[in-house]
């Protein structure tokens, strides 16, 4: 009796897993759906047409094109592809073996050029189980501002290893299956603001503005006099050379700061920071946002942060709170919700969302926060939006896209269907067969 | 207070309990002892005078009579009762149903559209033990100083000021266990606590619960020691140890056995000396006496299976394993042996033992017909168990397993309890059993839920309608925060 209800079970899976990504030309037409946009509205019963990878249609009552393969879309719910805003995923594949483990740079001569795109791996087993949980898009985020629980406490020695500042450069990825999956790299230059900065400038939050102060003036100054600096005519630099080429464009204001920050009185140093300095800043953590949400909103700054950050884990998130995402988004905050920066947990940014749902955040901004917001922040083209004309980079759900009883059932990326066949069912199945 | 007299009398109480629990108890209780030599040997000299000397002194205040009316019941039983009432008096569910006709006098709570369930039991917490703020001084979970220290308690280390207990009470929580960390093969004693506000560990304790015995396989014992230079350094110097340390349990235990004979044979003052007492065999032979239950950390399922074969060489048994990622490889040797597995939906891939972490695994082992719990291990996750349970039942389903919302809330009540033994206590909403009790504003497997009432023992510890005006902990009262931001001082 066993055996063959488990022979039923893997029937159901086999057909659910098996859909095939679109090959060569056709036409899908999901009908009856909840459609919703990079803004997160939702409009009901809607008709999104897919001609050949190219949404062509996005409406109540879209004509559907002769021969178009129809999909039910009756319940379910069509998001753009999720993005998950600061993770590792694409260049780690087991933490604790270092070997698979590119998130942990930490080399004094090439710091704020620490390029993590060149480490990216297309065939890591975290990229299928980010997109079969509808992450389409991910930022490689070299800044460790969204660390969380996974065993630290089994043994590893608590505290900040020496490490440079500065900790690189960002890069847009892309979540589909295929060999090149870097969108975008060097989105701007990374770094922590506040505990672990004061940690490795020397044990002062001082001294970490005062280092980034420094630099900021070594690469204006180096900036001005390349020439000379070539000839080895130049007064000494904080900073590497490489280090000093990647900092220009943030000089510049041409690319943002990504700054780990979280204190409020940190925050609000690194806004005067940005004012005196002329940068652009995005401000990641920001659990004590809340309390100076006014100034955030008033200097334009975005936030991404991770919403379901309560406790005081240190004493510079003492103020922490699950309504932190609800009332910077009320104080008119450009907000952008993401999850643990640990890529194997990617998938998990819905929950994110739909826990800041829960303290208040409103249900179609929070949902613009992992799709439209930080598609225009990091200029993701036509992903994070579902726009005629535009290669189908979407989700169609089960249900409510925030729901953890509920799951993606067709991912498309830049166009192509993807399947949603990931290591861990491989395991499951062979295990359920047995 | 209690007398001491009646600490006795529990003492002797929880022997009785345990004798009847593995056949062969030791059967010598303290107050037999309480004769002649009572001078010469302090209880803290005599294992079986010294069974609980850091007794529980948790006292729930009244909680009267209550009904909850017209709600959704997942009772833990693996029932769903719509239009459920529930009824507690005295701090214990009397009854459960649908449509129960409301008792005269009793304090109504109209849960119309509400969801209630069991008090949500996390069975793997470090709370109190690595508390928050994560600073160095609140590191009290790992004694990584020598492979076996099983003479370790972590109610030793449980600082009750920890903010997390406050927040995974409006997540639902009302039992704990907290362990010791996995540094070691024997990392220490676990401790049960109901979570109310405590000044010291005693006004948390769950009266009555078995202590555990933290073991962990794998990976941590041989990488924490393993780079000291010293042993072990290797899983097969991992399982080397556990069997001599057993071999040490048995023969300390066989001493005491001895030792209570004599004592129980002599004469006048021809009194036998006692052995010498040791905290770590102690502990060690508690298990094999059957009174502390095996809470073994261990992922893989080569490394299980070894470990229940260890079990039965030395005559104990496993109550669970937890983390236990690879459990749904041998689901039917967990059921056979009758082994709990704790673990999570989404947590994978941190370590190599870890990489096989698949999200039903839970469910996997629950249609198996093994006992499946799923665990928190961290202060943030405790906060959403119903929903991490979510995860699994969803991938469950997607494989066909056909998971329903009335079982996988056993996962987080019924099943826990039995891991830890206090499931004749607490863990599903029965007559006779404490009340601890949730209700819910909706579904708790949706995202969207928060718990509005959390009872424990009948008492509501939490209201999500009238939130207290101050932090349960202390490091959290007076601190200075939005008044300074946005407060007259400023602009």
């Amino acid at each position: 009796m066993m055996r063959g209800f488990k022979q039923m079970l893997l029937g159901g899976a086999v057909l659910l897993a098996g859909l095939s990504p679109t090959a060569g030309a056709e036409t899908i037409a999901i009908q009856g759906a909840t459609l919703v946009n990079g803004s997160g509205v939702s409009t009901p019963d809607a008709t999104i047409i897919i001609k050949d990878g190219i949404v062509t249609a996005a409406a109540p009552g879209a004509a559907v094109p002769a021969g178009a393969t129809l999909v039910e879309g009756k319940g379910k719910v069509v998001t753009p592809g999720l993005f998950v805003s600061s993770s590792d995923i694409g260049i780690e594949e087991v933490s604790a073996v270092k070997e698979t483990n590119d998130s942990n740079a930490a080399n004094p001569r090439i710091s704020v050029a620490y390029d993590p795109s060149y480490a990216v791996n297309p065939a890591s087993s975290l990229i299928p189980l980010a997109r079969a949980g509808g992450i389409t898009r991910a930022v490689v985020m070299p800044a460790v501002a969204f660390g969380d629980g996974a065993h630290i406490h089994d043994g590893e020695t608590a505290g900040h290893v020496d490490e440079p500042l500065f900790q690189g450069q960002p890069a847009l990825i892309h979540l589909g299956a295929a060999p090149d999956i870097v969108v975008k790299p060097r989105l701007g230059v990374a770094l922590p603001f506040g505990e672990s900065a004061a940690s490795s400038a020397g044990g002062s939050r001082a001294l970490s503005v005062a280092i980034l102060k420094a630099a900021l003036e070594d690469v204006r100054h180096y900036a001005a006099n390349k020439g000379a600096y070539n000839q080895g005519g130049t007064r000494e630099y904080s900073l590497s050379r490489l280090d000093l080429e990647a900092l220009l464009p943030v000089v510049r204001g041409e690319a943002p700061l990504f700054l780990a920050v979280h204190r409020a009185a940190d925050i609000r140093v690194a806004l005067r920071l940005a004012r005196e300095e002329k940068l652009r800043l995005v401000l990641m953590g920001a659990e004590e946002g809340w309390m100076v949400a006014g100034e955030i909103a008033a200097a334009g700054v975005p936030v991404i942060i991770k919403p379901t950050t309560n406790l005081p884990g240190r004493f510079e998130i003492q103020h922490a709170r699950l309504d932190n995402a609800a009332l910077l988004e009320k104080a008119g905050v450009v907000v952008i919700l993401t999850g643990s920066a640990d890529g194997h947990y990617a998938n998990q940014v819905r929950f994110q969302a739909g826990t800041a749902v829960a303290y208040g955040m409103p249900r179609d901004k929070a949902l613009a926060a992992i799709t439209g917001r930080p598609a225009a922040l990091f200029g993701a083209g036509s992903a994070g939006q579902i726009a005629v004309g535009k290669p189908a980079d979407l989700v169609m759900w089960g249900g409510d896209p925030l729901e953890p009883m509920v799951l993606a059932e067709r991912v498309f990326v830049n166009g192509v269907e993807q399947s949603l066949k990931t290591r861990q069912r491989a395991l499951e199945e062979r295990y359920l067969k047995r | 207070m209690r007398s001491r007299g009646g600490r006795w009398l529990v003492t002797g109480l929880a022997l009785l309990l345990a004798g009847c629990a593995t056949g062969q108890g030791t059967g010598h209780s303290g107050g037999k002892d309480k004769g002649g030599d009572k001078q010469a040997l302090a209880p803290g000299l005599d294992a079986a005078s010294s069974r609980d000397p850091f007794p529980s002194r948790y006292k729930a205040a009244p909680s009267g009579l209550v009904a909850l009316t017209g709600a959704t019941v997942l009772t833990g039983t693996g029932a769903r009762i719509e239009n459920g009432t529930v009824i507690i008096r005295d701090g214990r569910i009397e009854a459960v149903g649908a449509g129960l006709p409301v008792p005269a006098g009793a304090t109504i709570v109209d849960a119309a559209g509400r969801w209630i369930t069991p008090g949500i039991i996390d069975m793997h917490s470090h709370l109190g033990v690595y508390a928050s703020p994560a600073v160095e001084a609140h590191s009290d979970g790992n004694e990584m100083t020598d492979p076996n220290t099983a003479q370790v308690w972590a109610e030793h280390s449980v600082w009750p000021q920890d903010p997390g207990f406050e927040r995974a009470l409006r997540g639902g929580v009302t039992t704990l266990q907290l362990l010791p960390g996995s540094a070691n093969l024997f990392g220490g004693r676990s401790v049960t606590v109901k979570n109310v506000t405590a000044r010291n560990v005693m006004e948390m304790k769950f009266p009555g619960a078995p202590y555990g015995l933290k073991m962990a396989c794998g990976e941590n014992p041989k990488r924490v020691y393993g780079d000291k230079g010293r042993a072990p350094g290797s899983r097969m110097a991992n399982v080397a140890g556990y069997r001599t340390a057993w071999i040490e349990a048995a023969e300390y235990r066989r001493k005491w056995d001895a030792y209570y004979k004599e004592k129980q044979e002599a004469k006048g003052d021809k009194q036998p000396d006692p052995p010498k007492r040791d905290l770590q065999l102690e502990t060690l032979s508690g298990v094999l006496s059957g009174d502390i239950l095996v809470q073994n950390h261990c992922y893989r399922a080569d490394e299980m299976s070894v470990m229940m074969e260890v079990a039965r060489e030395f005559g104990y048994r496993v109550a669970a394993f937890h983390h236990a990622t690879e459990a749904y490889k041998i689901t039917d040797l967990l059921k056979q042996d009758n082994v709990c597995i704790a673990t999570w939906a989404h947590w994978w891939g941190f370590k190599m033992e870890a990489y096989d972490g698949v999200p039903a695994n839970a469910a996997m082992v629950h249609r198996a017909g093994a006992c499946a719990v799923i665990h928190s291990d961290d202060e943030t996750l405790i906060q959403y168990l119903p929903k991490e349970a979510a995860q699994a039942m969803a991938e469950g389903n997607y494989l066909g397993l056909g998971i329903k919302e009335e079982e996988a809330i056993g996962w987080i009540t019924a099943n826990p309890a039995k891991a830890i033994g206090v499931q004749d206590k607490t863990g599903t909403l029965e007559p006779g059993k404490m009340a601890d009790v949730v209700v819910w504003n909706g579904n708790p497997f949706s995202i969207y839920t928060l718990a509005d009432l959390v009872y424990i023992d009948g008492v509501p510890q939490f209201d999500r309608a009238h939130p207290p005006a101050e932090p349960r902990s202390d490091f959290e009262l007076g601190q200075a925060g939005a008044e300074i931001f946005q407060g007259k001082g400023a602009k």
